[in-house]
């Protein structure tokens, strides 16, 4: 019984394991580089896009 | 004062807001001048009109330049150092665009493509000002993606440095790292603490508890050896420097910290500390983070070689070919256009040339040079183009060596009050704990170590620096909110602690190129307003354009005949009369009467010299209201212009201000050091090349940015043009910045004293310590804010004044 709580505990540590390593990997990516462009870009009305990398 | 009925409504310009004084009509829209109106149609054309519903007026000015200047870009070397990715088919190269600014921009840049579809895709980075393209090599040249931008206003910034070397990628994002690893070790071990402080038994949940405790002890172990590490490195190389910087007590806190959570741990007398610590070195290095935050796009480095574009045009037999600046040798002949800047002495080969050297030697006059003088590195050419034989290569000349001369061994790195202070602190500390272990020694020797670790443990200095920390952090964003923008926060404390502020004339207390034009003389009839605005749109040279800006006439006359002589005037010939305009020497003026003013273009028509229109520099917005508000104990102008022109523009501002004309850039330097020396610390406020001197001696300097983004020399804050007006209340916020800091300091000794009276009576429990950190560390962070919120706010008030220009 005592020990689902060490279960659980075990649990959600790796759940936010996750992430942080979601959060650092995201800062390494560069996503919060320009905190300017992105909330806008969004609102722009375009006709869809060839993008070709 | 104006009645409301007295001002004509004012019509601005479609395209970029300015005021249309001869407004262009076209689809319905007014625009101030053609470039305007072209860059409308061009949009137009390619279906971008959403570039003008996003964001009003958000054009911006097109600069005016020939497109010669961009041959550089075929060359292959060029191209190679600036794409910095290629496949077989498409290329990827990244520009600096200063004049992005707005929403609009954003969308413009972003659909470079439906301009031209040669261009695959070009994605903004807006923080940093610069554009990623995309685009097919085979099908589109860089050179025309440079001249398309510019065509619509956004003409890339290339430096010299981007054609050297290739693009170091390095964002310091390590702090970034340590924050976030310290802020989730800190919850995590906040929640595992709790059940202990409130009720968790280890006798009873043996195995709870130690599985509780494991963790906690696991979760702090990233947090000591990674996230402080910062702290324990700084205070290591202050002591090997012998100075013991606030770094210094913060580490011995956390290490004392630890290291008595550890014990407590394993011998079961209590909880830890390590929830109290985590959590300050989250919050320390929050504050560090937002303090060292400054505006990515901009650079304070700016060395002489960015005053200069990047190649000039050589000419070989009527043929152009552009060079790099260090590739131009003795005896080349180049070509320098209009606005352009010369790049190394050379003899000049055309009849006669217009030289503007302000930027150089502040001198607001430009020098009419004849065929087979010299003319010298960093002046600009005004109206028609000029041919040249180099006398040097680029880095031997004087300009260089003055440059060089007037650098200074980095300023003293500068040591903020807050490390001083941590002296007096650090001291203090270790003497309570002293005599607080001396104290238990005598009574229960049991409680010596308990006591003397806490008093380590919660007289820490870590909220003094958050106090500073985040103080500056927040200064700092209040300044580049209104245009000031320092290298970094010992900026504000230096300005602050000013008492003498120096000002360069030309650029800096004027506008660099708006000029304000009188007319002085016989009255002119319409026809003669025509006629000279007709004889003065045929020349590219800035008075003239100035001079039909004031004569608003409507009609355009035909000329027979017209002949620019650069540096005299124009002569011209209209329906059998003789115009000239011009130099008081050219037209024939023998009257001896020294000029007032920076300058003067005569009028006569046929034999009669009917007047003159008086040419001065403008002065900033509203600084002859603002200045009244200055505070400081001396207001000083250096110029390189002559006396009458300083005085002029100095009766203009309604203070006492000390001033010195004709100074070269080494004046400057010395005049500074001599203030220096009887113990004034002076603010030094340039914008030229000749102030570059000045601005590396002055206790604090700061760059003044034109708007039309040209070259700014380095320096430690840099001030938008537009915003110089602010300079009082700057001083003010500064000034009041410390004393915000200073406040809160104090208050932080209120939680310093609460903990230590727990420590030192040794009763400091987990709980207490987990409870006063968060709580301190919070408010301190909202008083700081509000304390610089509730400022703004009054001073905000005078943000939109309208105050009215006299004369």
């Amino acid at each position: 019984m005592v020990k689902i709580i060490i279960l659980l505990l075990g649990v959600s540590l790796c759940v936010a394991l996750f992430f942080l390593f979601a959060f650092l990997w995201s800062v390494n990516d560069g996503q919060y580089d320009d905190e300017y462009g992105p909330p806008r870009r969004i609102l722009f009305e375009n006709k869809k896009q060839n993008i070709r990398k | 004062m104006f009645r409301k009925s007295e001002v004509k409504p004012i019509i601005e310009c479609y395209h970029c807001g300015d005021e249309c004084l001869l407004p262009i009509l076209f689809n319905g829209r007014s625009f101030c001048c053609n470039g305007c109106k072209t860059v409308f149609e061009l949009l137009e054309s390619h279906q971008l009109c959403e570039y003008y519903n996003l964001e009003n007026h958000p054009g911006v000015k097109l600069k005016e330049g020939s497109d010669k200047r961009f041959l550089y870009l075929d060359r292959e070397d060029v191209r190679a150092n600036l794409i910095y990715f290629s496949d077989q088919r498409t290329s990827h190269v990244r520009f600096l665009i200063p004049q992005m600014h707005c929403v609009s921009c954003l969308y413009l840049l972003e659909n470079l493509s439906k301009m031209n579809s040669a261009i695959l895709q070009s994605q903004v980075d807006f923080d940093k000002r610069k554009v990623n393209i995309a685009f097919s090599h085979d099908l589109v040249s860089l050179r025309q993606i440079v001249q398309l931008l510019t065509e619509i206003g956004y003409e890339p910034y290339i430096s010299y440095n981007d054609l050297q070397v290739k693009e170091a990628k390095n964002p310091n994002r390590k702090i970034i790292y340590k924050l976030g690893v310290a802020g989730f070790c800190f919850a995590n071990i906040m929640l595992l603490s709790f059940p202990e402080y409130l009720g968790l038994d280890i006798l009873k949940d043996p195995e709870i508890t130690y599985t509780f405790r494991a963790l906690i002890i696991s979760l702090s172990l990233p947090v000591i050896f990674y996230s402080a590490s910062e702290f324990f490195i700084n205070s290591w190389i202050g002591i090997k420097n012998r100075f013991i910087n606030i770094d210094a007590p913060v580490s011995i806190a956390i290490i004392v910290t630890f290291l008595r959570s550890i014990y407590d741990l394993l011998t079961n007398s209590s909880p830890g500390f390590l929830d109290s610590m985590s959590g300050i070195v989250f919050f320390m290095l929050l504050g560090r983070y937002f303090q060292s935050k400054t505006k990515d796009s901009l650079d304070f480095n700016r060395d002489y070689k960015s005053y200069f574009p990047v190649s000039v045009n050589k000419l070989t037999v009527n043929v152009e070919t552009p060079l790099l600046l260090n590739e131009i040798s003795k005896n080349d002949i180049l070509r320098i256009r209009n606005l352009e800047t010369i790049p190394v002495d050379g003899i000049l080969i055309s009849e006669m040339a217009d030289i503007d050297y302000s930027f150089i030697t502040g001198e607001s006059a430009s020098c009419r040079i004849r065929k087979g003088a010299l003319l010298y590195q960093g002046g600009r050419v005004l109206g028609e183009s000029v041919d040249l034989t180099a006398i040097k290569q680029f880095d031997k000349n004087a300009f260089v060596d003055l440059w060089n001369s007037t650098a200074k061994n980095s300023k003293l790195e500068h040591r903020s009050v807050i490390h001083q202070f941590s002296h007096y602190f650090s001291y203090a500390v270790f003497s309570i704990a002293i005599v607080t272990a001396i104290y238990w020694a005598f009574i229960d020797s049991k409680k010596i170590l308990d006591s003397a670790t806490s008093v380590l443990i919660i007289a820490c200095p870590c909220l003094l620096l958050l106090a500073s920390s985040f103080t500056n952090g927040f200064l700092i964003s209040l300044f580049a909110k209104y245009g000031l923008y320092f290298k970094n926060y010992l900026g504000i404390e230096r300005m602050a602690q000013c008492d003498q502020i120096v000002f360069d004339k030309t650029g800096t207390l004027t506008m660099d190129h708006s000029m304000e034009v009188k007319y002085i003389g016989i009255e002119l009839t319409e026809y003669e307003k025509s006629l000279i605005s007709s004889i003065a749109s045929k020349s590219t040279h800035p008075y003239s354009k100035s001079i039909s800006l004031l004569l608003m006439a409507q009609k355009k006359i035909t000329i027979q005949e017209v002949n620019e002589i650069p540096g005299e005037g124009i002569y011209a010939v209209v329906n059998n009369q003789i115009v000239l305009l011009g130099s008081k020497n050219f037209v024939g003026d023998t009257s001896q009467e020294s000029s007032l003013y920076a300058s003067e273009v005569y009028f006569k028509i046929d034999q009669l010299i009917k007047g003159r229109f008086a040419i001065s520099q403008k002065l900033r917005n509203n600084i002859a209201v603002s200045f009244k508000t200055l505070e400081m104990k001396k207001v000083h102008v250096l110029s390189g212009d002559k006396t009458e022109s300083v005085k002029e523009v100095l009766s203009k501002i309604p203070i006492s201000i000390s001033y010195k004309a004709a100074c070269t850039p080494m004046d400057k330097v010395e005049y500074i050091k001599e203030l220096s020396g009887q113990g004034s610390k002076v603010i030094m406020v340039g914008d030229g090349l000749n102030d570059a001197g000045a601005l590396n001696w002055a206790y604090l300097g700061v760059s003044v940015m034109n708007e039309n983004f040209s070259f700014s020399p380095g320096s430690d804050a840099l001030l938008e043009g537009n915003q110089m007006y602010r300079i009082p209340q700057f001083l003010k916020l500064a000034r009041f910045g410390q004393k915000t800091i200073k406040i809160v300091f104090a208050y932080s000794f209120i939680y310093n004293f609460i903990g230590l009276a727990y420590a030192v009576t040794g009763h400091l429990k987990p709980l207490v310590a987990a409870i006063l950190m968060p709580i301190s560390s919070l408010s301190i962070i909202f008083l700081s804010f509000f304390a610089l919120k509730v400022y703004e706010i009054k001073f905000g008030k005078l943000k939109n004044v309208n105050i009215l220009q006299s004369s």
